[in-house]
């Protein structure tokens, strides 16, 4: 894999945002935070009429960015930072750029600086990854 | 707040079903990956449960004033290697640290983080994460 810094991550795009999947996570991560289930809930928290994707969910996207890159076993490193929320609906991309590339433990590493944006710009997650480049 | 630095969780185990890898990866939007891998997402919700925590346990640790005043701030997650589906880790950890800040937009606000380290059955360190959350506070 030819890869340097200032190399782009390429970007993996999902949605629209499915609010099914909220409530199997949310079954999943037993998160009782209605936001994720109840349209109810999120207008009377002054938080609009959609409902709020989990965090976490959010983050999987980042990864799935990740993997599609560099495969289902290189992630080493991954420190985000959330800056805004996804709602049901929203439309998404994951994208990335590599900062450096070392060699560490026997691997050659990239780490790259991360995002997830949504449709309309707004940036939902920014972070920093490490991730093993493919022999 | 400081009062709850140090504060452990209690800890146990927890194996990463396949059932559970197939619908966490339909959640994410993507097919299972390659078997036996897990989806590195499990990291958030397997470690609380494994160190034996759930999210409302943590929103009465730090006194949340309510469900609205809780936000996501920063996570850390280091993987030794992969998750694998059908693995049993334990899970350990617990309060970090806690941080009062004055923010701009948020106002008054508790920074709690929380570690919590996963080993296998032979107590090779399999990941570790580190979470942060923010607690508004009204006064």
């Amino acid at each position: 894999m030819d890869v340097a810094a200032g190399t782009p991550l390429p970007p993996w795009s999902h949605g629209p945002v499915d609010p099914e999947k909220m409530k199997i996570f949310a079954a999943i991560a037993r998160d009782p935070n209605p936001i994720h289930w109840d349209r109810a809930a999120v207008a009377e928290r002054g938080l609009g009429d959609r409902l709020i994707n989990q965090g976490p969910t959010n983050l999987g996207y980042l990864v799935n960015m990740l993997l599609a890159w560099t495969g289902p076993e290189s992630l080493r490193d991954l420190r985000v930072r959330f800056t805004s929320n996804v709602f049901d609906g929203d439309m998404v991309v994951a994208a990335g750029v590599v900062t450096a590339v070392r060699d560490a433990g026997g691997e050659r590493l990239a780490d790259c600086e991360v995002w997830l944006d949504r449709s309309d710009g707004t940036r939902a997650i920014s972070g920093t990854a490490t991730v093993a480049l493919p022999a | 707040m400081q009062d709850v630095v140090g504060h452990p969780f209690p800890g146990g185990t927890y194996t990463i079903e396949p059932w559970e890898n197939t619908l966490l990866c339909d959640v994410m939007g993507v097919p299972p990956l390659a078997d036996p891998i897990a989806h590195p997402a499990f990291l958030f919700h397997a470690t609380l449960a494994g160190a034996g925590v759930r999210i409302p346990d943590i929103f009465e640790l730090c006194r949340a004033e309510s469900d609205e005043a809780v936000r996501a701030g920063e996570y850390h997650w280091v993987l030794h290697r992969p998750l694998r589906v059908g693995e049993t880790y334990r899970m350990s950890g617990g309060i970090t640290g806690v941080e009062r800040k004055h923010g701009r937009r948020g106002g008054l606000m508790d920074v709690v983080s929380f570690q919590i380290d996963l080993h296998d059955e032979a107590g090779a360190p399999v990941a570790s994460t580190t979470s942060s959350w923010i607690f508004l506070r009204s006064s």
